[in-house]
Parts: structure tokens; sequence; C-alpha cells
């Protein structure tokens, strides 16, 4: 019998490997949009890093971190506890498993949580501020998925 | 039919979110599992949105049998009253929080046979409240006596 609702089922195949994606740095003030295009494959998310530079303090900003499925509509949404920010650079991950965190190591690296978030073709992952600033950057984006060939 | 007779689970993968419209004002949703499988809850999502009457709202993810009987509850332990928004995430393995606008909150292994309905329950739920951007996850899987 079908699902309804036009989900998708598929069936994790021996062999899911881990591997690491780079989305393009997109330019300061700009938001960062990875598209999953791999028609054959199911990602889950295992990690998710960042950084983000901010230009200018004074202003607060809000980091947020959002996935849509393939028909466009948001399916998780994640805005950073502790990114009311002022500061000029910081680290982000977010992390299955982990609540927010805040360690100081040179420069703040603020840990969210991942549910169990499966990207399969056409889905997309975008970060973006609220409040960004002209010359804000986000830059050195690195996914870290688990990868299963899609069998429907 | 689970409960009644050990079964071998086999497991028949994942299932990408499935998305449910949002309901409209002061109205729950809910989410009817197809036949012939069962089904491991591993991730449901929801943002609600409290309008400005007073009152403590409490919110709940609940399923019921195919005869509309309530087996389970997960209580958030946290009301929101006027004006609250959250993003709620239950989800397997996650630690509980409630900062920035969030509410993660642990998920117990959950199987749900199909024919049963999985949905809110939201006390003391006002005339301007609003369920949107749900999204569940599932593992599917086949009973194998």
């Amino acid at each position: 019998m079908p699902l309804t609702g036009g989900n998708v089922c598929f069936v994790p195949q021996s062999g899911s490997y881990y591997r690491y994606l780079k989305p393009t740095d997109p330019g300061a003030g700009n938001p960062l949009t990875w598209t999953h295009s791999s028609y054959d494959e199911a990602l889950l998310l295992i990690t998710l890093y960042c950084r983000l530079a901010l230009a200018v303090t004074g202003t607060n900003r809000y980091f947020r971190m959002r996935a849509f499925s393939s028909s466009g509509r948001t399916v998780w949404m994640h805005k950073c506890a502790l990114a009311q920010l002022d500061m000029e650079n910081r680290r982000y991950l977010w992390d299955r498993h982990n609540e927010n965190k805040n360690t100081f190591r040179g420069s703040f690296l603020i840990s969210g949580p991942v549910p169990y978030l499966w990207l399969l073709p056409g889905s997309s992952i975008t970060l973006d501020v609220e409040n960004q600033g002209g010359t804000d950057s986000l830059y050195q984006c690195l996914l870290q998925v688990k990868s299963y060939r899609v069998k429907t | 039919m689970p409960g009644n007779n050990a079964f071998v689970p086999v497991n028949l993968g994942f299932i990408a979110p499935v998305e449910i419209a949002a309901p409209g004002a002061q109205t729950e949703w809910s989410y009817l599992l197809p036949d012939e499988f069962i089904y491991r809850l591993t991730m449901a999502y929801f943002f609600y949105e409290c309008d400005g009457n007073a009152a403590n709202r409490w919110l709940r993810l609940r399923f019921c049998d195919d005869a509309a009987r309530v087996r389970g509850v997960f209580t958030d332990n946290k009301q929101l009253v006027a004006g609250n928004t959250r993003h709620y995430t239950f989800g397997i393995g996650m630690t509980l929080i409630d900062s920035g606008g969030h509410r993660c909150i642990p998920l117990s292994d959950t199987w749900l046979p199909g024919g049963w309905t999985i949905g809110s329950e939201t006390e003391d739920m006002e005339v301007g409240d609003t369920y949107t951007l749900i999204a569940l996850t599932f593992q599917r899987f086949r009973e194998q006596n």
C-alpha cells in the first residue's frame, strides 16, 4: 500500500557511509543555502558546522538553521539560543543529542540539538541571520552526513 | 496486532518528513498512519503560536488506537501563555531544552500500528492559537510472526 500525503519511504542499504559536504561560502550579507541534488541517496544529518563573523557590534543577531523538504516546506527549524549577538566571531555546531552549550575556546562554540533529520533529493538547508548586517559573513560551513542509497 | 502477539519487526526503512498541513486557528492536528505497517516515531516537530488571550496552555503529543482510545501522551512540562511562540521538537535521544523560543523534548521508543492516529492535544487552546510547520518522521516495519 502506498503511503499517503506524498511521503517517500526508503530502505537504508548496507554500505552506508559517512561523509562531509562543503557548501560554497555565500559572500558577505547573504544567507547560506545548500540543496541536496544527488538523486539516488538519502542523507541523515549528523553535524552541521559553520562560522559567523560579524562586521559591527551593537545589533542583536539571531543565527537560524532551517531544513526544507523537496516541496519547500519547513520541516525543522532552530535558532541558536545564545545567539543574541554582539560578538565578532563565533563557531557554531549543531549536533545530535547535545543540548545548547556555550564553550569558550578562543571564540565561542555553540552546540544546538539536531533531531533525526532526513534529507532526500531536492531538500535543502538554509543558514541565515536575523538582523544581518550588510557585511556580516557566514563561512566554512561543513555538513557531516550519513549517506544511504535510496530504494523506494 | 502488536501487544497481542510476539513478532519480529522487519525494518522496511525510514520515512522522510511527513508534512501535515496547518489546521487553522484553535484546531488540533492529527495524522492517520497508513495500514499494514508498524511505525517507530523518531521525531515530531511543530510551531505553536499563542494569541493574546490570558490562559495557561499545555501542549501534548497524543496517540490513539483505531477505536480512538487514547493509548499514550507525551506532555510538555512547561506552559505557554499569551503571546508565547515555541518551536517544538519531540525527538528520540534529545535532551530537554527550553531556550531561544525552542522546546526540545525527549521521545521514548514509540511503536504505532497502522490505523492508529498521532496528533496534538492542547489544554486551554485559545481562539487565535495556531499550529503550523508540522512534520513527523518514522521508521517503518512489517510484522513477521
